[in-house]
């Protein structure tokens, strides 16, 4: 029997939407205009997620004028039940602990994404980099799980709880976190929109075209890169740390490969170099990722002897292969950039004819 | 380290080697000349596993049979993926990264159709049924029928490989191929037909992998992309250009990850469970400090084939 | 791509009109929140399959008696990670109005449905998870029928001890389940006078075990005659496992203990594992089989319905189901009644393997395990006596 709650529905696929937008954002910044193709996007989504189950643990009691209880081992349920009751009594210091966390996120990983880019500037082929950063990311979640004490690594932490569990009505509660998430992205959207049309951004453009006249205009290659690796890594991060939110539990389980390719096709999808085109893609996944599931709802209901969630993934690859075939520059294809000067020309030009 | 322990990890080491060269090799033959990052390829190994295994639950328990059947099935999912592909997207001027993303869609698809089969006739975690026996004992060295099969097939089909770049016509065409492609073409090779045959034999080499990796393992739809990541950290160690030196990479990668892995285990207490991590370090070691691999460790370095 | 959206949008219209077009009945949904993909894809499968006898059976009763209220299914794929199992949950609740899902599989992707199933008042009845992770009072997580694995633990270490075991070596999935019951095997084996134990844990995804076999040999060479190995390991890696142990001398010349997982069909179809297996007189220690009158009953049922041999840990999923169902005639489609009354309705009904009685936790708390050995041609397992694990005691039969 199928009674889809629209309201709800709706309200879930827009957080989605406002956290992948985030992500969406941050690769093409980085691939779309800088032209670094950060394959280890899930490495720098769950930097945001872990600090996220740090500051729960620890800064959170804190903050809330209790004593931590160590989140792991046997003292993991009553850790869990302090969690909870802060963040169902102390909405202040609920807010102040997200705030906190969200500079701690964007710090540490835009340190890390400013570092990662030096270092792999070594390497001979861009596509390189490419792969260091997928097999990167890997490693660093392989590694994360041993580093027990800090995330309890093998079980997870649970109760990291979005902001406004205070109101105790799911309905409502949802709803504003899906506020938060858009306000963010939106405000993420605007920023990268300023970045790409200042001179800053065009010289970028200009790096991913060709190297060796952006080096010849005299504009420092290393440090742009970096700064703009710095820059995406840490819109990601804040996008890790809502996604660690929206399900409330932190685990190394959910950083895989797949997140980084999901990503990736987003961009793809959207638009590669458009961010308006990474908007799209985000908002294009979202949809289809819960049409998908409602899919296979109706289908296993209906008796079917194939396994629709597979079918669900070989359509996937299908879409996919369409897009990067048929429409390579994705659903909204980079536009031209203008600026005052080509206004200026154009106006020379056109007074001269 | 216990001698026994050592002899037992290092006739794994050669072993999984020869199992990863074989996989490998197609890499580095589809990066070379078709200048393609394949993350398909795992899926060719997994496509050839369930062909032997189909064919073994059928009765036919003839190794050779069933390798015959996997490389056919193998080389024939290769050939369908360039043909449906990566064909189309050539002439285009796509980037490196649309390459990519393409390998991994039609990995995707090939894997979830697997998975899709194996579901429908129930062939999950079946194993192909070649009984394993133990052929040779002494001391602590035992060699498995398996070992026998493995090692043997692996260097044969390396021998024959190389032999067929260096001496055959195709294997000058493919050569020529990846050195320029637009001059190959100008001197009149069919680009088409060797690109065809490159595939068939990618493929083929992947899927009989696949069999005899299905002897080492379980069949499963994700046994080939749990393999992919040290099989392209040999193909990586290989330079992504040489043969010998992927070969090479690929018994480094397996030394790695049993000897070097035990040894650390065993001295130091590493945990096992960080042995995945293995072939990822190696990779990003290789491209950060030496991108070239071995290859310039080896005479005539550079060129395909050697 | 947009005329595909339309077909999917046309697909969901048209059944909502058919779903509406029978409402003389009265549809109860019953959510199914599983791994279908990645590497336990087998086990989602598996337990779908128990899940819809049990439905079957229920809507045929009800038919019978006359009843209005008939269940249906409706499952959604966790993708094996906590975030996936979220948005299964989410995507069944908000798309049929299920108040009630059985499932997930393993404890990571229950702790990563809990926060949506604790806000939204949906009753989550889990058939398998056992970590200690998930044990939290008053919450929306049931876990049904299988006992914390503290319980097993001493069983093995009971078991290991009366086969003279001075030391022993064990290898674990390291995951939350592994890790667990290596804490516990070593704490409680060492407490009964139990000497060195050695433990090598393996990485989840792992699907070649050579390294790990070399180790484990190694380990039991060092320990010298009387050191017995334990394998806490999903299925896939067992068989990959022994697969590599056949050949070896020392894995070949000791005495195994191994998890349920370990006994799965797949296992003994290859006369090489099941030699292995019966050469090692291996046992397991497993929720008691043939100890209520539902077992036959349900093993027969299953193959008469799908003409194949129920996987490990179906009967659990059978058995969720029932009680999540049953809970539902009692109480009414509603998430909150159900939560109320399900420890009621768990504590009265038999089950496939044992009796279910929860604890505060909504954990299981009956701990009554069969012991299975295997026979001596490797062909199956018998039963050799039973735990109780309330008064941890072992009766041989």
């Amino acid at each position: 029997m199928i009674n889809i709650d629209i309201g709800a529905t709706a309200v879930a696929v827009l957080t989605l939407f406002g956290i992948y937008a985030l992500m969406a954002i941050s690769l093409n910044l980085e691939y779309g205009v800088a032209g670094v193709p950060n394959f280890g996007k899930a490495l720098f989504v769950s930097i945001g997620a872990y600090t996220a189950g740090v500051t729960y643990t620890r800064l959170l009691p804190l903050l809330a004028g209790l004593e931590s209880i160590h989140p792991c081992g046997p003292s993991m349920g009553a850790a869990l039940q302090l969690r909870s009751e802060i963040m169902a009594t102390q909405p202040a210091a609920g807010f102040i602990n997200l705030a906190l966390t969200f500079a701690l996120a964007a710090a540490i990983a835009g340190a890390v994404g400013f570092a990662v880019s030096y270092v792999t500037l070594r390497l001979k082929e861009e596509w390189f980099l490419a792969l260091v950063l997928l097999v990167g990311g890997e490693t660093v979640r392989i590694l994360v799980r041993g580093a027990d004490d800090l995330i309890c690594s093998n079980n997870g932490i649970s109760g990291v709880a979005q902001p406004f569990y205070f109101l105790r009505d799911p309905g409502a509660s949802s709803f504003l976190f899906m506020l938060l998430a858009l306000a963010l992205a939106l405000a993420a959207y605007l920023y990268s929109e300023r970045l790409v049309r200042s001179p800053f951004g065009r010289m970028l453009k200009g790096l991913r075209e060709n190297e060796d006249v952006t080096r010849g205009l005299g504009k420092g290659i290393s440090l742009a890169r970096a700064q703009i690796m710095a820059v995406g890594s840490l819109i990601a991060a804040i996008g890790g740390v809502l996604f660690a939110l929206n399900t409330g539990f932190v685990n190394t389980n959910d950083f895989v490969v797949n997140l980084t390719l999901d990503v990736w096709v987003m961009v793809v999808l959207g638009g590669i170099g458009n961010n308006r085109g990474a908007l799209l893609g985000a908002l294009l996944i979202a949809i289809m990722d819960r049409l998908a599931q409602i899919g296979a709802i109706i289908l296993n209901m209906g008796g079917s002897e194939i396994e629709f969630n597979y079918v669900r993934f070989i359509a996937f690859g299908l879409i996919l292969l369409w897009m990067l075939r048929y429409r390579p520059g994705g659903l909204l294809p980079e536009s031209r950039l203008t600026t005052e000067a080509h206004e200026v020309v154009k106006r020379v030009i056109g007074a001269a004819k | 380290m216990p001698p026994a322990l050592l002899t037992t990890s290092l006739v794994n080491t050669i072993q999984i080697g020869s199992l990863y060269a074989l996989m490998a090799l197609g890499i580095t033959l589809t990066f070379s000349v078709m200048k393609l990052p394949n993350f398909a390829h795992a899926e060719y190994v997994t496509a050839g596993a369930y062909a032997a295994l189909i064919v073994s639950l059928s009765g036919v328990l003839n190794p050779l049979v069933i390798m015959i059947a996997a490389f056919a099935v193998g080389a024939l999912t290769a050939l369908i993926s360039h043909l449906a592909v990566f064909k189309p997207l050539e002439g285009r001027d796509v980037s490196f990264y649309t390459l990519i993303l393409s390998s991994f869609a039609i990995g995707l698809i090939i894997r979830y159709i697997l998975f899709t089969m194996a579901d429908y006739f129930n062939l999950f975690d079946l194993r192909i049924a070649i009984p394993l026996q133990i052929l040779f004992r002494e001391g602590y060295l035992i060699l498995s029928n398996l070992f026998a099969w493995v090692v043997p097939t692996s260097i044969v089909l390396v021998i024959i490989l190389t032999l067929l770049l260096n001496r055959s016509p195709l294997g000058r065409e493919m050569r020529a191929l990846a050195d320029n492609i637009i001059l190959a073409r100008v001197i009149g090779i069919r680009v088409e037909r060797v690109k065809n045959y490159t595939w068939l034999l990618v493929g083929g080499l992947a899927g009989v992998a696949g069999a005899l990796w299905g002897l080492q393992t379980a069949v499963h739809p994700l046994m080939g992309w749990g393999a992919i990541i040290s099989v392209f950290a040999a193909a990586i160690l290989g330079g992504l250009s040489s043969f010998s030196g992927t070969v090479m990479g690929a018994y480094v990668v397996a030394f790695s990850e049993n000897t070097v892995m035990l040894f650390l285990n065993v001295n130091y207490g590493l945990d096992l469970a960080f042995k995945p991590a293995i072939p990822f370090i190696i990779i990003i070691a290789v491209l950060l400090l030496r991108p070239q691999g071995f290859t310039n460790l080896i005479k005539r370095a550079g060129d395909l084939g050697r | 791509m947009l005329r595909k959206l339309l077909a999917i949008l046309l697909i969901i219209a048209l059944s909502t009109m058919l779903g509406a077009a029978q409402d003389d009945m009265e549809t109860y949904v019953l959510g199914v929140a599983l791994p279908f993909t990645g590497s336990f894809g087998t086990f989602g499968q598996d337990f779908e399959r128990g899940i819809d006898l049990a439905v079957a059976q229920m809507n045929a009763e009800l038919e019978a008696a006359g009843s209005a209220i008939r269940f249906e299914t409706a499952s959604a794929d966790t993708e094996q990670t906590p975030e996936g199992a979220a948005r299964a949950l989410q995507t069944i609740v908000q798309t049929t109005g299920a108040q009630v899902v059985v499932g997930p599989l393993t404890t990571s992707e229950v702790l990563g449905a809990k926060q949506f199933a604790d806000e939204n008042g949906v009753v989550i009845v889990a058939m398998a998870s056992s970590g200690a992770a998930a044990s939290i009072p008053g919450d929306n997580i049931f876990r049904v029928i299988y006992p914390p694995d503290t319980f097993a633990s001493k069983a093995f270490a009971t078991i290991a001890l009366e086969r003279g075991h001075q030391n022993m070596v064990v290898l674990y999935v390291d995951d939350p389940f592994g890790n667990g019951m290596n804490e516990h095997f070593i704490k409680n084996y060492q407490a009964r006078g139990g000497g060195e134990v050695a433990s090598f844990g393996y990485a989840p995804q792992s699907t070649e075990l050579s390294a790990e076999a070399a180790a484990v040999s190694a380990a039991l060479a060092g320990f010298g005659d009387g050191a017995g190995f334990f394998c806490v390991c999903f299925p896939g890696a067992a068989e990959a496992f022994v697969q590599v142990a056949q050949i070896d001398p020392i894995l070949t010349s000791v005495q195994w203990l191994g998890n349920e997982a370990m006994t799965s069909d797949e296992m003994l179809e290859d006369p090489g594992h099941a030699q292995t297996l019966a050469n090692a007189n291996f046992v397991t220690v497993s929720q008691s089989a043939d100890s209520t009158p539902l077992t036959p009953i349900f093993h027969a049922d299953f193959v008469a319905m799908f003409d194949k041999e129920p996987g490990i840990f179906t009967n659990y999923a059978f058995d969720a189901a029932n009680i999540a169902m049953l809970t539902m005639l009692a109480a009414g489609n509603d998430g909150a009644a159900v939560k109320s009354m399900l420890p009621f309705i768990s504590n009265h009904y038999i089950g496939t393997a044992v009796q279910a009685f929860l604890d505060e936790n909504g954990d299981q708390a009956i701990a009554s395990y069969g012991i299975r050995q295997v026979t001596e041609d490797g062909s199956g397992f018998v039963l050799i006596g039973s735990y109780d694990g309330n008064t941890d005691t072992i009766t041989y039969t």
